[in-house]
Formats: C-alpha cells, sequence, structure tokens
C-alpha cells in the first residue's frame, strides 16, 4: 500500500512541477474580452462543422401533407455542448418561436430560397450531440447497435472526432464521426438504428439518385441547410438565414444499422467522390 | 471550493465577477491544458477558447455548485477539439522553457534525477491513450474524483477506474523499462501488479 502512495506521488509530484512555473501570458484576458465579442461569428463557424444530416434531426411525425403544401422543411440544429438540460433548453427554444419564420424552398430556377411562414406550420426537431472518448466498443454497449467503421477512408479522410447525439423528441442516441483530409475537405458519417433516417430521403431529398455499391443500395441525395443568425446564443429563425449549405450525401442500411455519408456542404464532393468514401466503410 | 456568489454574479454578467473567476481559474486551467495538450502555445488558445466559451455559456449553468464539474467538463472539450486540429503537436514534449532552472550547485545531483524521472514520467504520459492521458491528469494533477471525472467525461465510474489502473500499470512499465540508475521504480506496487496480472491470465 505504502509503495502504491510513494508511486502516486511521484505521479502528482511530476506533473505538479512539470508545469509549476507555468502562468498565463499578460493581456489573455483582454483578449478573451474581445474574443468574446467577435464570438458570435467564430462560433458559428465550428456549429456548421458540427451540423449533421439534417434528416437526421427531423422530429418524428412530421406532417406530409403541410410539407408537400409548403414545400419546406426547417430543421433546428442545436449543439448545446457543456449544457446539461439540453432537452429542456431545446423546448424552450422552440416554444419562443411563436412569428413567421424563414424556411428554405426550392425556387423555380432551382435555386433554394428563404421564404416566411408561419411558425405553426413548420415542425421543429432538434438533436444535441457531445464530443466522446469513448472507443467504438464502448460506444456500442451504450447505443446498443454496430459501430465498425475505420478510422482513415479513401480520400485521404482521417478521422477527426467522434460524436454522441441524443434525438431531443426520443431518447434514441446516434454516433456521428467527423473527418477531414489534408485539402480541409471534411466528411461526416452518421451511425443509427433509426429508419427515419432511411425513409425521409425519399419525403426531403433533392436529387435523389439510387445507387449499387458493394451489393447494397446507396441513395444519393441533396438537402438544404439554412444557417441561422444566433441572437443571444440562440438560432434565431424569424432572421433570414445568412447562407443555405447544400450538403450531398449517400445513405445505406447494413444489417439493420443505417448509414449517412455526408460532405456537409463546405467543400463539395461529386457523387463519385462520395461514393469511393462509401466503398472504404463497406468494403472494410 | 466553488465561489457561489462569484458563479452567480458571473450569470449576472457582472464584469469584475468575470475578471475574477478568470484570476481564480486560469493558472491552473493552463496547466492542465498544458499537461493534456503537450504546448504551451496550444495551450494558451485553449485557455482563451475555453474562457470565450465559459462566460458565454456560464448562463446556463443551473447548479453553480457544479461548477467545476462543469468548467473542467468544458476545458477537457476543448483540449480534445484543438488536439483534434493541431494533432501533430500532441505528442510533442512541453518546450524547454518548462523546464525547471536548477537553484544552486548542491541541488545538481538531485535535480538531474528528478528531471530524468519527470522526463520519463512525462514521455510515458504522451504514450497514453488521449481517455486514459485525461484520467490520469484529472486525478493526479486537478485532485478529482473518480465521480466528478466520470461527469467531465461522461462516462461511468467503473471506466475511470479502469482507465485510472490502466494508466498506472502503463506508466509503472515505462518507468521501470527506464529504471536504469532509479532503484526505486522497483516497488512492491509493480510486483504486485506482475502478480495480479499472472493471477489474470492463469485464470
Amino acid at each position: 500500500m505504502q509503495s502504491e502512495i510513494l508511486f502516486d506521488n511521484i505521479i502528482k509530484s511530476t506533473l505538479n512541477k512539470e508545469v509549476d512555473n507555468l502562468n498565463t501570458a499578460p493581456g489573455t484576458l483582454d483578449k478573451i474580452k474581445a474574443g468574446l465579442s467577435s464570438e458570435a461569428s467564430q462560433s458559428k463557424t465550428f456549429s456548421n462543422r458540427k451540423l449533421v444530416n439534417p434528416l437526421l434531426i427531423l422530429k418524428s411525425g412530421f406532417n406530409k401533407p403541410a410539407y408537400a403544401l409548403l414545400s419546406a422543411v426547417l430543421v433546428l440544429t442545436l449543439t448545446l455542448t457543456f449544457f446539461q438540460p439540453a432537452r429542456a433548453f431545446a423546448q424552450e427554444v422552440i416554444s419562443e418561436i411563436s412569428s413567421m419564420v424563414y424556411v428554405v424552398v426550392k425556387g423555380d430556377s432551382g435555386k433554394y430560397e428563404p421564404i416566411q411562414m408561419p411558425a405553426e406550420k413548420v415542425t421543429f426537431g432538434s438533436a444535441s450531440g457531445e464530443q466522446t472518448l469513448l472507443s467504438d466498443d464502448e460506444l456500442e454497449k451504450l447505443v446498443g447497435f454496430e459501430i465498425k467503421v475505420p478510422s482513415a477512408l479513401a480520400g485521404g479522410y482521417t478521422l477527426d472526432r467522434t460524436l454522441l447525439y441524443e434525438k431531443d423528441d426520443t431518447d434514441k442516441k446516434f454516433v456521428s464521426k467527423h473527418y477531414s483530409n489534408s485539402s480541409s475537405a471534411s466528411v461526416i458519417l452518421d451511425i443509427s438504428t433509426d429508419d427515419k433516417l432511411f425513409n425521409s430521403v425519399m419525403d426531403f431529398g433533392d436529387n435523389i439518385k439510387k445507387l449499387s455499391l458493394v451489393d447494397k443500395f446507396l441513395y444519393y441525395y441533396e438537402c438544404p441547410l439554412p444557417v441561422y443568425p444566433e441572437v443571444n446564443g440562440k438560432t434565431d429563425f424569424t432572421q433570414k438565414p445568412l447562407e443555405i449549405k447544400v450538403p450531398h450525401s449517400l445513405t445505406w442500411e447494413h444489417n439493420g444499422v443505417y448509414y449517412n455519408l455526408s460532405d456537409v456542404g463546405i467543400v463539395s464532393l461529386s457523387m463519385d467522390e462520395l461514393l469511393e468514401v462509401a466503398k472504404s466503410i463497406l468494403n472494410q | 471550493m466553488v465561489d457561489i456568489d462569484l458563479i452567480k454574479r458571473c450569470q449576472r454578467e457582472e464584469s469584475d465577477a468575470f475578471d475574477l473567476l478568470y484570476e481564480a481559474y486560469s493558472t491552473k486551467a493552463l496547466r492542465t491544458a498544458c499537461l493534456l495538450v503537450g504546448n504551451r502555445n496550444i495551450a494558451e488558445d485553449i485557455i482563451q477558447e475555453a474562457f470565450i466559451e465559459c462566460f458565454k455559456d456560464i448562463k446556463k449553468l443551473r447548479n453553480p455548485e457544479t461548477f467545476e464539474v462543469w468548467f473542467h467538463r468544458l476545458l477537457v472539450r476543448v483540449c480534445w477539439r484543438m488536439s483534434s486540429k493541431e494533432r501533430k503537436s500532441v505528442c510533442e514534449n512541453l518546450d524547454d522553457s518548462l523546464t525547471e532552472t536548477i537553484p544552486c550547485k548542491e541541488d545538481v545531483f538531485k535535480q538531474v534525477e528528478h528531471n530524468q524521472t519527470s522526463h520519463v514520467i512525462r514521455e510515458a504520459i504522451n504514450k497514453l491513450s488521449s481517455p486514459v492521458k485525461t484520467t490520469v491528469i484529472l486525478y493526479y494533477y486537478n485532485n478529482l474524483s473518480i465521480k466528478e471525472i466520470a461527469q467531465i467525461m461522461k462516462c461511468f465510474q467503473g471506466t475511470v477506474k479502469s482507465r485510472l489502473h490502466n494508466g498506472r500499470k502503463l506508466l509503472a512499465k515505462e518507468l521501470r523499462n527506464a529504471a536504469i540508475d532509479i532503484g526505486w521504480y522497483e516497488t512492491d506496487y509493480l510486483e504486485k501488479e506482475c502478480m495480479l496480472n499472472a493471477k489474470r491470465n492463469s485464470i
């Protein structure tokens, strides 16, 4: 027992002495204060990188006739990192939206355009996610389905981080793997057992193509992803989107698990490029 | 001990409260970040990012008593995020400016011995996987409990215990491998570890 304490003390002492002389640089607080004022835009950039496939976070029970009539989908994407009562917060945000909101529709020109519509005619969905360092084996135990994906994908993509998401309207969890390559291109692989992901492609996706790869059927599609301004840290749907990203995605099912591979809309990938990446996942 | 009043003042966005909170937590946070990412420059960026997020989100903290766990969680996540961006830097050693200066000639021998130990431990910690390394640092440097670390890392307490055990075992192994002139590494602890392992293997 004494040697254990001695061993523990050696580690403690070494760590303490290692950084004992380290102090914050003068002016750091001023930089932080300056950063706070410009934080909104920085935060937005990061949040955008964390966005997952909007189809995944659509609230269940979406009113299809309303969708057909209005041809619009509004997705509330909340990445509520560090915030414990994420679900309560999401509900609070949703209940606060009581006026006209902006949604995105495909205009006559074939381009996505924002239009206004009453909030009550729009279904909001939300998901909260956090980065996790759990191994795939540990994650599998937590989420209850198989997660076997490589840490490196075709196209030079390597795994940056793994996020564990909970849909706020259910207790369902899904896993999101974020990859990037040296060309600053990013892809996100969402893994879920929620078949809404697969089925909703038909309802909400645009330019859908059914493809075959490694004995699997895959669906290629695009889906607009509006980026709204933030007010007091909350997404403001009553304002016109700052931009409309158009992620391209491939989705497929394997052993009851649904996969969605998306280019996030930051650096667009062609269908062939996405297929190459998907192939490296299917061929593992 | 968390100054609850200070946290509440920060939640009311009182500017001087932010200054006091920064003063109270920044140094320890910087040192933790430096141990986690192994690079002072990145650690300073992490501190800026962590406090920006802290000041921005502190209003959302419903229970001020949990500030320390909440803040450590935030800090660790920023560290992981920045480490992902600067992956190459993660395995770098701490830079020379962090090496202690030798105070006087009489202490030279002890200093060399200590630096050797520090070096081995530092190298060994850098070899640990991110979850194990984070656990070891939060436990040994930040003196956080197993329960608090589990809350910070959002995992089970058993997982923390297991990571801590694995971390100790790996550190012990590295120290034993490097213990050329330092006899006290060959402790009962290590022998016990070996016996335990042998027992486990024989089951």
